[in-house]
């Protein structure tokens, strides 16, 4: 029965029009590669004369750190930067949030949760198809982000190294998703209200982005040095903030340019070394992904659907 | 043999007690759950078909608790219509229907068939590929209804299944509950007492979240103090009822009639008499016993003036 489920509850996500333009969106970078395609070849081309490396590109694109990449970026800075913000990877937060308000709170306002309720399922077994069901279609729009990426920077740039890296992103990205959706979402089982659940998500992500700002520049405040606090929250505020978002970033940067490199906005500014970074974000979120799926069911069992 | 059983439910919302120790037992054919508003009849329903969870009690249906963490198992063995219909507009008729059928353990075929002939029983066949959104208020009550259908249920669990509809549909959906009580469980709560005494065996009555009385409709008139009514169609009407207050009769009108509450069919042979020897012309008269809605009012009235139920 749980396996039905979750085959209604990714249908069911991917019928929403919001989710349906969030999976059309990825193709965007294709196609203004398409039409740039002859501005930027025999940029890259001279690149490649002098033996630079091009192949990477695309993996900035997605959110890896530049800095690894030298020279070519200071030739193709604004085109990568450019290509970064049409990317949806780079706004995975906003996308879990808008998950989160359509999985759980449009289901409470609109009458379908309590028809769900009074099927033969428990209800962890509806939350719980409801983070798989989420997880997949993030799943296939970080997959196509990546392919969107890679093909992107293929058409302006030429051969593009480390295809493997697709996959191995939009797992870990989707899976890093998770702790914001359901954090909102819990709000929006309780509010069942869209709105309120993707502004208590805007008001989270923004709140840690803060407290890691903070967080990083503090040690260099107290210590009043105040030249190496104000490079420091230069260094923070390009960073993701401390939570799962960073864990995709770190994953491309440690596989692009080896655990011992410190390429990492992040980790330059915190002198905390990428692999233990990369520990720690991984263990982070994985723990934030199990403690609130369970803390998401719990609070599900005791809630009282009075809408209708 | 009792299919649902109730016991000592327990309901707060903040400061307010929704529902007070209540108990309540459901055999076959339908039960009647009456109250004012407010009185906690919808908690209730929705604390047995699990879209509240109660601070305290139980709930045995068939033998095992449904408030127990394996009591959603059963839930495809219960049927509920909400009263106020939402339902989620972008889905056409069919496709909820299917998709709920879906999540019952139907097949898709199967799903589609069960979708179709529970539509045929609301009467909404015509409507399949409409979307929800584009239903009328009674249109979307009737399919609350269809999705309640889509497979014999041994409890149908119907709060206030009748508003909303138009004259026709309520016919419909009496006849619909008439029928399903003949094969299952029903427990109907709804304002209209004159339905409710007509389809159902056996009532609770609560009153802000207590049971006033639980039991058969013929040991109402016991329970509320109620015996036999005479109704007696007479001239003079409004003329009559003083008189026969001023004798000590407790008398009421209804529309053309007067509604006189009597210890026995004696009495009611002595009241027309004394109506006859003061010149009131006596049309008709009709014994009977307490109805639902005066034992209903009886005890509400009572409960009110902080007397207890039966």
């Amino acid at each position: 029965m749980l396996k039905r489920f979750l085959v209604i509850e990714a249908r069911r996500l991917i019928s929403r029009g919001v989710v349906k333009a969030l999976l059309v969106l990825p193709v965007a970078p294709v196609v203004v590669a398409l039409l740039l395609r002859g501005r930027y070849l025999h940029v890259f081309e001279n690149l490649r004369s002098i033996g630079i490396d091009t192949t990477r590109l695309w993996l900035v694109a997605l959110g890896a750190s530049p800095k690894g990449l030298g020279n070519v970026m200071s030739y193709a800075a604004g085109l990568v930067s450019g290509m970064a913000l049409l990317n949806i990877a780079n706004f995975a937060w906003l996308v879990s949030v808008i998950f989160a308000a359509y999985v759980f709170a449009a289901d409470v306002s609109s009458g379908r949760l309590s028809l769900l309720v009074t099927r033969p399922v428990s209800r962890a077994g509806i939350v719980f198809s409801k983070i798989v069901a989420a997880y997949i279609v993030l799943l296939a729009l970080f997959l196509e982000a990546g392919l969107a990426a890679y093909a992107s920077f293929y058409i302006m740039a030429g051969q593009q190294s480390m295809p493997w890296l697709i996959p191995v992103y939009a797992l870990v990205a989707a899976a890093s998703s998770l702790p914001m959706l359901l954090a909102t979402g819990v709000i929006g089982l309780r509010s069942g209200k869209s709105g309120s659940t993707i502004a208590a998500g805007l008001v989270i992500y923004f709140v840690l982005s803060l407290a890691t700002s903070l967080l990083v520049t503090l040690p260099y405040l107290r210590a009043g040095d105040l030249q190496k606090t104000i490079e420091v929250s230069a260094y923070a505020n390009a960073a993701e903030p401390i939570h799962s978002f960073m864990l995709p970033r770190l994953v491309l940067d440690a596989a692009t340019s080896g655990l011992g490199a410190n390429y990492t906005t992040f980790s330059i500014a915190t002198s905390i070394p990428l692999k233990t970074l990369l520990l720690l974000s991984a263990a982070s979120t994985t723990i934030a992904i199990i403690g609130l799926a369970l803390a998401a069911a719990k609070y599900f069992e005791r809630l009282d659907l009075r809408i209708p | 043999m009792e299919v649902l059983v109730v016991r000592g439910l327990r309901k707060r919302y903040g400061r307010v007690v929704a529902v007070d120790s209540l108990s309540l037992s459901v055999g076959r054919g339908v039960h009647g759950l009456v109250g004012p508003n407010g009185s906690g009849k919808t908690t209730t329903l929705k604390s047995i078909v699990g879209l509240i969870v109660p601070d305290e009690g139980e709930i045995v249906f068939r033998g095992e608790d449904l408030l127990g963490p394996r009591g959603w198992r059963l839930r495809g063995l219960i049927g509920y219509v909400a009263e106020v219909p939402v339902l989620p507009g972008d889905y056409s008729v069919a496709e909820l229907l299917e998709e709920l059928g879906f999540l019952e353990g139907f097949d898709r075929l199967s799903a589609r068939s069960a979708a179709r002939r529970a539509l045929e029983e609301v009467g909404l066949e015509g409507l399949a590929g409409r979307r929800v959104r584009g239903l009328s208020k009674g249109e979307r009550k009737r399919l609350y209804f269809a999705q309640a259908l889509l497979r014999p249920r041994e409890l149908y669990v119907l709060d206030e299944p009748f508003s909303g509809l138009d004259p026709e549909a309520v016919a419909l959906a009496r006849d619909l509950v008439a029928r399903l009580g003949r094969g299952a469980s029903v427990l109907l709560s709804s304002h209209l007492l004159r339905e409710v005494e007509e389809l159902a065996s056996s009532v609770t009555i609560i009153y802000r979240g207590r049971v006033l009385y639980s039991g058969g409709l013929d040991g109402l008139a016991k329970a509320s103090g109620g015996g036999l009514v005479a109704e007696i169609s007479v001239d003079r009407v409004e003329e009559a009822a003083r008189l026969l207050s001023g004798e000590g009769y407790s008398v009421r009108l209804s529309g053309s009639k007067l509604v006189v509450e009597i210890g026995s069919r004696e009495e009611a042979a002595r009241v027309v008499s004394l109506l006859s020897s003061k010149g009131f012309l006596v049309y008709e008269s009709r014994l009977r016993g307490t109805s639902l809605e005066e034992a209903y009012m009886r005890l509400i009235a009572s409960a009110a003036r902080g007397g207890g139920g039966a």
